[in-house]
């Protein structure tokens, strides 16, 4: 039981902490879902799902009003859904690369819903500073801190909300990869890799248009060369 | 309006050790329309609660700073401690409720040019990366690397900007064109650009058992992401399409589809 109850807790705090508060950026990829995978006793998937989803929006700005997916609960739902397939034998190694690129477009649906329950909580919350702002305004000395810690708590149960419908979905989906013949898993195991250049494209398109172009050069030679002499070597 | 003289009193450390705390949770009821309004407030409070004992004035304090208000939320302290310092003034009889709310509205703008490009535009970007570099070698502690890469400055610069501003008051502008801003934030960009390049090209290079070809499909995928991306200018519709190529590459290769 307790890996599900940590997993809730977790996607919570991290719908918090997206833009909520703490901000102490535990709900970026690279941290939730490693410590999912830690949750579940496979960090390589943990540590494999949460650096697809880093780079995938590495180059994402959550700036003001500005409308964005939901690229941490993405995360965290595509990632919770695999890792609890696998603890409940609803997939297993012989579909483990297509459930991967399945439950990734399932936590896409679920960024793109986290952008409008984000929409819908920022209405809630525009709402009852109103409410706060009218009170004080109409002679009631209220204090801020029950009103604005509301806004933190909703953003808890939106984050609880959104795992407790979109990872059994993802769950289901690797059960059903799992009905696929296995030639095509194996295949899909192999040209897995390929992802890579999907994954990067938004974070190379983020220093290309920042003017970082040689920089990107020199790494990019770098890496190649790195490369042939461990290889050679 | 002026407030009549109440005499100095001064805030106390304490009053801003908590406003560093609230701070955290600036956000925590953003909404499109008062933005940070509230969360402003609520930072506020122990400083209204500590120079304001009668209970109006508090009220009107509240009303003060619960107006439409927008800053980054990890430069924010530099406002929350110099708007505390003219607070002290405003009691004192030496500025006005209109100074006070002119200085939010400019000081807060500009932490948020500047904050979004420091911390969303290149610290955050390039401790993600280092983390990445650290998880291939060290596997899951990257994680680690990555959280306390970032939130090192991170809490250290809330500290000292919270000081600054409730040391400079209304002079804080200048901690805003610093040039150690400009040269972390061009020094990130710079790292920033070898470490994606390098690991992007490492991965791409990498023989992957003899299957060279993937490391064109790579190359491939990547320009093919790109244009997608161009085209659409949405990055979630670029993965969905990226994903969908590759199951049906999976699918040619297994022989499903021929």
């Amino acid at each position: 039981m307790e890996p599900y109850v940590a997993l809730a807790l977790l996607a919570g705090i991290v719908a918090m902490d997206t833009t909520s508060g703490p901000q102490l950026l535990v709900s970026e990829p690279i941290v939730s879902c490693t410590l999912l995978g830690c949750l579940f006793g496979d960090p390589a998937t943990g540590v494999l799902m949460g650096s697809l989803f880093q780079l995938l929006f590495l180059g994402y700005l959550p700036l003001g009003t500005v409308r964005f997916t939901d690229g941490n609960m993405a995360a965290v739902t595509a990632t919770g859904s695999v890792l609890v397939a696998e603890r409940l034998g609803l997939s297993g190694p012989d579909s483990h690369a297509v459930s991967i690129l399945v439950v990734c477009a399932l936590g896409m649906v679920a960024g793109s819903t986290g952008l409008h329950l984000r929409s819908w909580e920022r209405d809630l919350n525009g709402r009852r500073s109103e409410s706060f702002h009218n009170a004080l305004l109409a002679g009631t000395n209220v204090a801020p801190g029950v009103v604005h810690l509301t806004g933190l708590v909703l953003a808890f149960c939106k984050g609880l909300v959104m795992a407790a419908v979109f990872i059994p979905a993802g769950a289901f989906l690797c059960w059903a990869a799992t009905h696929l013949p296995a030639d095509i898993d194996r295949a899909a195991l192999v040209v897995l890799p390929v992802l890579w250049g999907g994954v990067c494209a938004p974070g190379l398109l983020l220093f290309w248009f920042k003017g970082e172009r040689r920089y990107l050069a020199l790494g990019t030679l770098g890496g190649i060369v790195w490369t042939l002499l461990h290889t050679v070597l | 309006m002026d407030a009549p003289a109440h005499g100095a009193v001064t805030i106390g450390r304490w009053a801003l050790v908590s406003v560093l705390a609230r701070s955290f949770f600036l956000q925590g009821s953003f909404s499109t329309k008062y933005r940070q309004n509230l969360g402003f407030a609520f930072c506020m409070d122990p400083i209204g609660r500590r120079l304001w004992t009668d209970d109006e004035d508090l009220r009107l304090f509240r009303i003060r700073h619960a107006e439409d208000f927008n800053a980054n939320p990890f430069m924010v302290t530099l406002v929350l401690g110099a708007v505390a310092k003219m607070e002290e003034s405003y009691r004192a009889g030496t500025h006005t409720e209109s100074d006070i709310r002119r200085f939010k509205k400019v000081v807060g703008s500009a932490t948020g040019s500047v904050g979004d490009r420091l911390f969303w535009g290149a610290l955050r970007p390039v401790t993600a990366l280092v983390a990445l570099g650290a998880a291939t070698i060290w596997g899951f502690w990257g994680f680690l690397v990555f959280l306390l890469a970032y939130n090192i400055p991170h809490v250290f610069l809330r500290w000292h900007w919270l000081n600054a501003g409730y040391r400079l008051g209304t002079d804080v502008a200048g901690e805003l064109k610093r040039r150690p801003i400009e040269r972390t934030i061009n020094a990130a960009n710079i790292a920033g650009a070898v470490m994606l390049g390098f690991i992007f090209s490492a991965h791409a290079a990498h023989l992957h058992d003899g299957r060279w070809w993937l490391s064109l499909g790579v190359a491939g995928m990547l320009a093919f992401s790109v244009a997608v991306v161009k085209l659409t200018r949405s990055v979630p519709m670029m993965f969905m399409t990226t994903l969908i190529l590759t199951l049906v590459l999976a699918m040619v290769r297994a022989g499903a589809l021929y």
